[in-house]
């Protein structure tokens, strides 16, 4: 039987359908258009997935906010939020409207039906931006074909299902799939390994940092038919453990504005999985440009554009930059080696800071590294390294500084480095690298003092 | 009777009411060892947070996220002389320092310097 469900809840997939007509009341007595967007608070939750596949059903324009966003986009006059309840022994799930108090009466730019989603931020400022509704489910489609998704499957679900992972990798490929989904908010290892005692997923989409997590405190094996991962790059022991212990891994490539752009398929070599992100989904285009190494994307379904605050509209570009710097082998797999903005110049010499992170990882006794670009120095553009050592080893920063001849060239030496037990995080488990680079900042201003 | 218990214990165990009180004494002496060795290798973490039984392990308490998670069950494991079942990571067990202490009672912790 086909469920959706989480801690509290489970619902059959025909709530949703049958909910739709109370929704679509709602909104009508509100006078909302269906292509008038409204906000929906969205959690990791029953009444919230469901909420949304039935507002996807109507054709409402939806704007998809975390639970404890604060303020919403002027373009909305209406705040919903989901919830179910029982109604003559069914469930049903209802939403509750509010005004938004920052709501201005203005058009929308766009006159069809879209699904609204936020960037992450990873860069510091979050863009909203506007899915065609049904460029959305062919996204959506795409990846239940790469991955194979069928209604045997159970998902489990750990990651936010109003940001794209989640929504177009997670529910929705699960959801057409007819698959049973077990939804987890608040994730980490503990919830998680009792969660799977009793939901026994074979599907898992997981962020990088909670996939490493549990192949260290695994002790027993569990075979899943597939691990989608995404997010940050996954170091090669930690794949390899998880692999060892739960089966078949796979990186997916994708960004908020694009979905899934690639991915390796699960009959892929273990070797093709844990070096590559895979070939492009059916009908998405990518190549690499021959001046800046930048991956390009064009993508058949990916997003219309950006929309401001306002409701202003910034199309979406033919080919997307995804700020990423990547290769392509011959048989179009990619391998993403960076960001296209860590590439800077010292000594005038370019240099990727990649090349310092893989140098300071080969000393001994270092576990990760980080390495952000900012201000300027003698040598050019400012370089700090973020170094977390190996469980039990005591390491400073001194040392590190008179081992870095070993393994780098001089222009590559970092300006400043700092030993470091944990990396921050952006709520999505993104490294939050905004923060990285203001307190290299502060590392190098006090260098200069 | 677990290696711990019968260094700290000494003695036979005659009663129920005597052995709800040892229990107490017991969970006591490995609550003060975990504060001890989690103020010594996690300080990054636990300086802002008064780590007292009923300090819950995640939201609201020590705020472990998924790498903290792993140095903090590395740092029990290591120091306590057990090794946890995947078994034992369910959100009972790991719910405040209490709980967690509970469940190093169950695996039959090792303090030597008791």
């Amino acid at each position: 039987m086909s469920t959706i469900e989480d801690e509290r809840l489970s619902i059959g997939y025909e709530v949703i359908h049958n909910s739709t007509a109370g929704i679509a009341e709602l909104l009508r007595t509100h006078g909302v258009l269906r292509t008038e967007a409204i906000v929906l608070r969205c959690e990791s939750s029953v009444a919230s997935a469901g909420a949304m596949l039935a507002l996807m059903e109507l054709g409402q324009s939806t704007v998809l906010e975390p639970m404890d966003a604060a303020d919403f986009p002027g373009f909305c006059q209406y705040v919903a939020t989901a919830s179910v309840h029982l109604d003559h022994g069914a469930h049903r799930i209802s939403l509750e409207l509010r005004t938004n108090v920052r709501w201005r009466d203005q058009e929308l730019a766009l006159n069809r039906s879209h699904i609204y989603v936020r960037t992450s931020g990873t860069r510091g400022s979050s863009k909203i931006v506007a899915f065609d509704r049904d460029k959305l489910k062919l996204n959506a489609q795409n990846v239940q074909q790469r991955f194979r998704f069928c209604s045997k499957d159970r998902v489990v679900i750990p990651v936010p299902i109003h940001h794209m992972y989640g929504l177009g990798v997670g529910l929705l490929p699960a959801f057409f799939a007819k698959a049973p989904i077990r939804l987890l908010d608040h994730p980490n290892a503990v919830r998680y390994l009792e969660m799977e005692r009793a939901f026994l997923p074979t599907v898992a989409l997981l962020a990088a940092p909670l996939l490493a997590t549990i192949s260290r405190i695994r002790r027993d094996h569990r075979a899943y038919r597939l691990t989608i991962v995404a997010g940050d790059k996954l170091q090669g022991d930690t794949f390899l453990r998880y692999a060892e212990k739960v089966g078949c891994i796979t990186q997916l490539y994708g960004s908020t504005e694009m979905g899934a752009m690639t991915a390796a398929d699960p009959s892929e070599s273990q070797a093709v999985r844990m070096n590559t992100c895979g070939s492009p989904l059916p009908g998405v285009s990518c190549k690499v440009d021959s001046d800046s190494g930048e991956l390009l994307c064009h993508h058949p379904y990916g997003f219309d554009g950006y929309v401001g605050e306002n409701g202003d509209h910034e199309p979406c570009p033919n080919w997307f930059s995804t700020g990423d710097l990547a290769s392509i082998d011959e048989k179009q797999r990619i391998t993403i080696l960076g960001r296209t903005n860590q590439r800077i110049k010292r000594d005038g010499v370019w240099l990727h800071l990649s090349e310092v992170e893989e140098g300071l990882l080969s000393l001994n006794g270092i576990e990760h590294v980080v390495v952000v670009a900012t201000g300027e120095t003698m040598r050019g553009v400012g370089l700090t390294a973020f170094c977390k050592p190996l469980e039990g080893t005591n390491i400073t920063s001194g040392a590190l500084r008179s081992m870095c001849a070993q393994v780098l060239p001089r222009h590559a030496f970092p300006d400043a480095i700092e030993v470091i037990d944990v990396f921050p995080q952006l709520p999505s488990g993104k490294l939050d690298r905004r923060s990285l680079e203001l307190r290299a900042d502060d590392l190098l201003k006090s260098r200069r003092c | 009777m677990q290696p711990f218990m019968r260094e700290v214990v000494g003695r036979r165990i005659s009663s129920h009411e005597e052995d709800d009180k040892m229990s107490a004494v017991l969970k006591d002496a490995v609550l003060a060892k975990m504060q001890r060795i989690l103020t010594a290798d996690m300080c990054e973490i636990v300086a802002a947070v008064p780590l007292q039984a009923d300090t819950p392990v995640f939201n609201g308490g020590l705020e472990l996220d998924s790498f903290t998670f792993v140095e903090f069950v590395s740092v029990l494991e290591n120091n306590f002389g057990v090794e946890l079942n995947e078994q034992d990571f369910d959100s009972v067990n790991f719910r405040t320092l209490e709980s967690v202490a509970d469940l190093l009672l169950k695996c039959g912790v090792v303090m030597p310097e008791q």
